[in-house]
């Protein structure tokens, strides 16, 4: 293994590492993989476990697989900072083995904060040079939906068949034609009909507890196998990056990691590295990669590595509906949201806040009578309207956009180490005005949704915003100006040519849509970009 | 389930090719029904915080709290107070010491009055609690809440929950009522 020298080494299994490690290998690359975690086999997922098999109900994560071993969820510490947390996933396939998998795509607008809004920055790429990468991703990962003609979320051409709406479905669509805002039906890489070899969804609802057939699009479902079809991919997994080493020029050569299970240090060399590991963990491999060369950690000679940290706040409520209360029980489980607001904030005149929410709908389950924690009283009564209210359930939860501000960032601390003397990252965040002023305008609307639906409504906003709702991004973030970004438009760090970071660190700004699929459509143009350039001898 | 009782109920033969992720689905699930059963409460539960005294209180203010009706049984039948006695056993010192006290203030005002009495005047400030007293009601409508719904009593009796099951294709609506 020490002697073996591969074409690229991609640190990270989740949806950038997989995209990745598939086109890379399918462009004739020979290409090592490091997963700090281990494969979790669908056989693992207790999605199907009744909570009263569980020892204590599913309460304390007993019915979740095993996707946060070890330490990993304790090692990060929160300084100075708001409501927010980051994930902590370790296992071969990331997030993609429990995502809820709505796939959106960016809209135009969207890459362009500065020349719209004033505040933020422009991506350096645009919608159009993505467009073609998002079209490549979908067909690649199956995705259900329809093209639905909306700028504020561009379609594709080709999608499975949407996902039937439900009764509350079609209820809020009549309060959303009142209000005219747009109600669509919503986009997901779950197979509505098989395809890509992966089984049709049969509709159980725990999308989020992990799909343990695989009819949701994972790394593991979806890119791996391709990849391991070309015979150029290796796989190395409970292998946890410690460092990118650099030779004298300070350009990548390879990669030391931790073997976990024998806790044995290895290295691999590699002509490029791509780093995959998500946000979080991505900037803490840079700020812990320190060098002559790069004495700030690796590609930071800006400082901008590890800033710019944030990522969605939330808002919401769970509705029941008197149309719907008091109905004959009825299996709404289906796959998680059928339906979704698109955003349209913008579309009621100018604000006094940048950016918009795009809310999704009926993604939390229909197993636990959350009415039965908002009801007062208790008793024959109490008991009664709990059970009635049941079917007429409707759950909305907005994901707001977050400003990107260099203040907010993750740091490491050398005096805080893992179990394996990694230091831990420090998250560092404070919401702006504008995400408070977005955020209460958020929940306004929220409640005007709920006083156009006939029923009982309990919001779910709190007293003050929350984050990220896994949806983190922007630490080693790509942009026009080398003083405030580290990348250029190909995920290519400036001071590190054979360096690529791809995950959502790579994001100048966030839009109210999920980053998942446009972090897809950004690793794949990245790893053609690679392609193009070592058929050049450049890279 | 077994795979034939999956495809006795759904009537679909085995040559159907979406057979598959269901048969995996079911193959999956009764894996974890058995490995689950290891681990599930036993019917020779022994208490484990609860003094007998305490154990019977707190059965008895779970009942009131989600009695038996007509149509299902309530908190005593699903046994909450031995869910509630293993949830504070292993959780901690400071949920314990909540609960021993609360159990406390709540027999010290029965002995005033009754039981019920004692558990209404704990609510009567649900919406804005303020004493310990009222702290306590919370703690005690949650565990109760908590308890009932995740026990197969909760689930199946009395919501008749239809979902956790293997579909083949989603319905959606059927009501052009909905959709107008």
């Amino acid at each position: 293994m020490k002697k073996e020298q591969f074409d690229v080494c991609v640190i990270g299994s989740g949806a950038a590492g997989g995209v990745m490690a598939r086109a890379l290998c399918e462009g004739g690359a020979k290409v090592i993989m490091l997963e700090a975690g281990k494969e979790v086999p669908g056989n693992e997922f207790r999605s199907h476990v009744w909570p009263y098999n569980l020892r204590y109900r599913g309460l304390r994560g007993e019915n979740d697989p095993p996707l946060y071993p070890g330490d990993v969820s304790k090692t990060v510490r929160y300084e100075d900072c708001d409501s927010v947390g980051v994930d902590r996933i370790r296992c071969l396939g990331g997030r993609t083995l429990h995502w809820n998998a709505v796939t959106l795509r960016y809209a135009s607008r969207d890459f362009r904060e500065r020349s719209l809004n004033g505040v933020e920055e422009d991506w350096p790429l645009t919608y159009n040079a993505l467009a073609p990468y998002y079209d490549r991703i979908e067909e690649m990962i199956g995705v259900c939906g329809n093209d639905d003609g909306l700028d504020i979320v561009p379609s594709g051409k080709q999608y499975l068949p949407p996902l039937p709406w439900r009764c509350s479905e079609h209820i809020l669509h009549r309060a959303t034609r009142r209000m005219n805002i747009p109600l669509i039906s919503v986009r997901k890489a779950v197979a509505t009909k098989a395809c890509n070899n992966r089984p049709p969804c049969h509709y159980c609802g725990h999308c989020m507890n992990g799909c343990d057939v695989g009819a949701i699009f994972t790394t593991p479902n979806g890119m791996l196998p391709q990849a391991r079809a070309t015979g150029n991919f290796t796989l190395r997994q409970n292998a946890l990056a410690r460092e990118i080493l650099v030779d004298r020029e300070g350009l990548a050569r390879g990669v030391s990691f931790v073997n976990t299970e024998t806790k044995q240090e290895e290295e691999v060399s590699a002509s490029i590295v791509a780093v995959c590991c998500g946000t979080v963990e991505s900037a803490r491999l840079l700020l812990n990669s320190r060098s002559p060369q790069h004495p700030n950690g690796l590609a930071n000679s800006s400082g901008v590595v590890g800033r710019y940290l944030h990522g969605h706040l939330g808002s919401g409520a769970h509705i029941y509906l008197d149309e719907l209360t008091g109905l004959p029980p009825f299996n709404q489980d289906g796959a998680t949201d059928h339906v979704y607001i698109p955003r349209y904030n913008h579309l009621f005149g100018k604000k006094d806040y940048a950016g918009g929410w795009g809310i999704q709908v009926n993604f939390s389950g229909y197993m636990f009578p959350n009415q039965a924690r908002y009801l007062p009283g208790y008793g024959a009564t109490y008991k009664s309207r709990v059970r009635a209210m049941q079917t007429g359930y409707l759950m909305l939860g907005a994901f707001g956009k977050v400003e990107a501000r260099p203040e907010n960032h993750i740091a490491v601390d050398p005096h805080q180490v893992d179990e394996y003397g990694i230091p831990i990252p420090v998250v560092h965040f404070r919401f702006s005005d504008n995400d408070f002023a977005l955020w209460r305008d958020n929940n306004e609307s929220i409640m005007e949704i709920c006083s156009n639906l006939k029923g009982q409504a309990f919001p779910g906003f709190g007293r003050a915003p929350g984050g990220f709702s896994s949806h983190e991004v922007g630490t080693v973030r790509m942009g026009k100006d080398p003083r405030t970004s580290v990348l250029n438009d190909y995920c290519q760090a400036r001071d590190v040519n054979n360096l690529f970071v791809t995950d959502g660190g790579c994001f100048t700004t966030s839009s109210e849509k999920n980053p998942t699929l446009t972090i897809m459509a950004l690793s794949l143009r990245a790893a053609e970009y690679i392609k193009h350039k070592r058929k050049m001898r450049e890279l | 389930m077994e795979r034939r009782m999956v495809l006795k109920i759904l009537g679909i033969s085995a040559i159907t090719p979406q057979l598959h992720s269901l048969a995996m689905a079911a193959k999956c699930h009764q894996q974890l029904v058995e490995l689950a059963q290891l681990t599930a409460q036993a019917p020779d539960y022994r208490l484990q915080f609860f003094t007998p005294d305490e154990d019977e209180l707190v059965d008895q203010l779970a009942e009131l709290i989600i009695p038996a009706d007509d149509h299902s049984p309530g908190a005593r039948a699903a046994k909450v107070s031995l869910f509630a006695d293993l949830l504070l056993a292993t959780g901690d010192e400071q949920a314990r010491q909540q609960w021993r006290n609360g159990l406390r203030l709540i027999r010290q005002e029965a002995m005033q009055t009754s039981i019920p009495a004692a558990l209404a005047k704990a609510a009567a400030n649900e919406a804005d609690p303020k004493t310990e007293i009222d702290h306590f009601f919370a703690r005690l409508k949650e565990m109760t809440v908590l308890g009932y719904y995740t026990s197969s009593i909760g689930i199946h009796q009395d919501l008749d929950y239809r979902g956790n099951s293997y579909l083949t294709s989603f319905p959606g609506c059927t009501h052009p009522e909905h959709q107008r």
